[in-house]
């Protein structure tokens, strides 16, 4: 019997969902043409193809995990999957500072050991650590703050 | 004599002032990114990309290998220091050499692997200069069935010799090569899988990928744990070694050397596999294998050259063949396309001062390591108690910036975040992420080969197996993926890298 929770068996589902989704659409939107002929679909569907047959391999030959993870920190992925994020819909909306103010903060908020002050002077350090690297020494081509949003 | 000649035009290259200066930011940035936790030379590269497409592409990919076999400097000093291997490559070498510290001798075992790895450099260097010249003549004679058969080798034994589930490394090496069809086919003009972004008709950005999946997922995945512990070190009385110390380390020293750059030019094992294999046969051929894992000093002086050894080799077939080794070259082949230089056989031949260059600094590169390294390894030791949660917020911010930096468009953030949660979906699977990022840089190369074999024979698959080259390396490739799944093999890896874990 599988264990369906090991990561064996989550990894081989993932492999052919993964198969499937490319092999499917692939077969609805692309011309696959023949050997000597080859449609922009043929390369897709192969690997489509061999990325199944992996999974099916995978899913027969599932061991039990041999140690025990640590547990997932929720708020970790969250708070470190929405930085990128907020700093995209930022950065050019307000400017490079604003965005970020933003996204390192939410970064220390991930954190579950660090306490309000150090997290303020880590935001500042590290926001005017990046502006005189990227602003005064790359010279990136962007405005450390829009002004059109000033009052 | 023509590797004299190249060499010599290397030297001219390297001992620019500008060359100077980025080989010793890189490597001093290399050995600050081995002493930090948590954060690899895949991930600094990755994040630091950006940074030098403003860069001349000499200077860029001197300053981006300084940044890597810097870090096995790095990672020896905690490995010795505080019995944490900073790299992989170094979890060795912390058996014998936090042993050594805790008898008082840390000194002398950071002397001792900063001179192995010293002696190793000189000559892997020396290895690459009378190799590579050689080995691009023979690939400038390959066609697109050779070349295909020499990916597919390549990405084989990646998988075979990466840590984890070879078979679950396959199927991360397919992922990749799926997601490097995003984009515009160049046959048909045709657009895959771009799900109407304008900005995925030129594929998915390879900076965004690569920072996301080593650079933010590993900052997930150091979250786990308690993020504000500092950590203890040994103090450090003397570092000279005696004379009896480099009677027994000069044997190990050269041992490693010689078998660290003969793993180092196989896909996949590089730095890491040529370390665990030298602490091997040292162990075997001492007449005191009963003081290994007491603190023997054999048993740092062998796997530091080893790790060394396989880094510098590990560029032969990135450089020649255009055929990543590890990760970390995946990211230098990207850097090279991103500047405009196609990776292949010809960069020898039409990027002299390029290919000669680099070669030139690294050996540099390891000098100023040595000269650097010995006297400031307290300013290292200080930066050890920095606590991540205070180090984690600013390399975010980096990866951001640099993400977006790039290119200057925001979708390669959001590219970013899901790299990134994908990256640590993959970890919590036991998914290996290089293979994944191996696929993803050659997917378009492999499909191009295959594709124009195929156009060359008029849809004859044999093509692969006719022509003598290509079918040796097939046979290779086929060979290896059989015997991946033989018993015997399959428990050899499973004890090699059980025994590494130790």
């Amino acid at each position: 019997m599988i264990d369906w929770k090991s990561r064996d068996a989550v990894s081989g589902l993932m492999f052919l969902a993964i198969a499937i989704y490319v092999s499917v659409s692939t077969l609805v939107g692309l011309d696959i043409g023949s050997l000597d002929q080859m449609g922009p679909g043929f390369f897709p569907l192969a690997l489509g193809v061999i990325l199944g047959v992996i999974g099916v391999v995978v899913l027969a030959s599932v061991k039990p995990d041999e140690d025990e993870m640590p547990p997932v920190n929720w708020r970790a992925v969250c708070l470190i999957g929405a930085a990128p994020v907020a700093f995209g819909l930022t950065v050019r909306s307000l400017g490079l500072v604003p965005a970020l103010i933003v996204s390192v903060a939410l970064a220390t908020l991930s954190s579950s050991s660090i306490r309000p002050l150090n997290a303020v002077l880590v935001i500042v350090g590290v926001t005017v650590f990046c502006v005189v690297l990227f602003k005064f020494g790359i010279r990136v081509p962007y405005d450390l703050i829009n002004r059109r949003f000033l009052p | 004599m023509e590797i004299f000649e190249g060499l010599m035009l290397g030297m001219s290259v390297a001992v620019s002032p500008m060359s100077l200066m980025l080989c010793l930011l890189g490597v001093t940035l290399g050995t600050l990114i081995g002493v930090l936790p948590g954060i690899g030379p895949a991930a600094t590269i990755a994040m630091l990309l950006p940074i030098t497409l403003t860069l001349n592409p000499i200077y860029a990919m001197i300053m981006l290998a300084g940044i890597y076999y810097g870090a096995q400097y790095g990672g020896s000093i905690t490995a010795i220091l505080v019995n944490l291997p900073g790299e992989p490559s170094s979890a060795v070498t912390a058996i014998d050499g936090y042993q050594m510290a805790r008898q008082g001798r840390a000194g002398v075992a950071l002397s001792i692997s900063a001179i192995g790895s010293f002696v190793a450099g000189t000559i892997a260097t020396l290895v690459i200069a009378v190799a590579s010249p050689a080995l691009s003549q023979i690939a400038l004679r390959f066609g697109a069935p050779e070349f295909f058969s020499l990916t597919l080798l390549g990405i084989v034994m990646v998988v075979v010799l990466a840590q984890g589930s070879a078979l679950k490394g396959l199927g991360m090496a397919v992922i990749g090569l799926m997601l490097g069809l995003v984009g515009t086919d160049v046959f048909t003009a045709q657009t895959r899988f771009t799900y109407g972004i304008n900005e995925f008709r030129s594929g998915i950005d390879f900076i965004a990928v690569t920072i996301g999946v080593f650079g933010l997922a590993e900052i997930i995945r150091n979250l786990e744990g308690n993020d504000a512990e500092t950590r203890r070190s040994h103090a450090i009385s003397t570092l000279m070694p005696t004379r009896e110390d480099f009677r027994r380390a000069i044997g190990p020293i050269l041992r490693g050397t010689g078998l660290g750059s003969l793993l180092g030019v196989l896909p996949g094992g590089g730095a890491f596999l040529s370390s665990f294999a030298s602490y091997a046969v040292e162990k075997k051929l001492s007449k005191h294998p009963e003081e290994f894992g007491k603190g023997a000093i054999e048993g740092v002086a062998g796997p530091e050259s080893a790790n060394n050894a396989g880094a510098q080799t590990s560029f032969i077939p990135m450089l020649t063949l255009g055929i990543p080794s590890n990760a970390v070259m995946a990211l230098m082949i990207g850097a090279m396309i991103v500047q405009g230089i196609q990776p292949g056989p010809r960069v020898i031949v039409t990027q002299p001062e390029l290919f000669w260059g680099l070669i030139a600094s690294m050996w540099i590169g390891n000098m100023l390591l040595v000269i650097l390294n010995l006297p400031l390894v307290g300013l290292w030791i200080r930066l050890l108690r920095i606590p991540y949660s205070v180090l984690f917020p600013g390399i975010l911010a980096f990866c951001c910036i640099g993400t977006f930096t790039a290119n200057g468009l925001e979708i390669e953030l959001y590219v970013l975040a899901v790299a990134g949660l994908a990256g640590y979906l993959f970890s919590r699977l036991g998914c290996a992420p290089a293979p994944f990022l191996l696929g993803f840089v050659l997917g378009p190369m492999v499909e191009e080969h295959f594709r124009r074999a195929m156009l060359i024979s008029q849809g004859d698959a044999t093509v692969f197996f006719t022509r003598p080259i290509s079918a040796g390396l097939m046979a290779l490739a086929f060979g290896l993926a059989a015997t991946m799944f033989m018993p015997t093999l399959l428990g050899w890896r499973r004890r090699v890298f059980a025994d590494a874990e130790d």
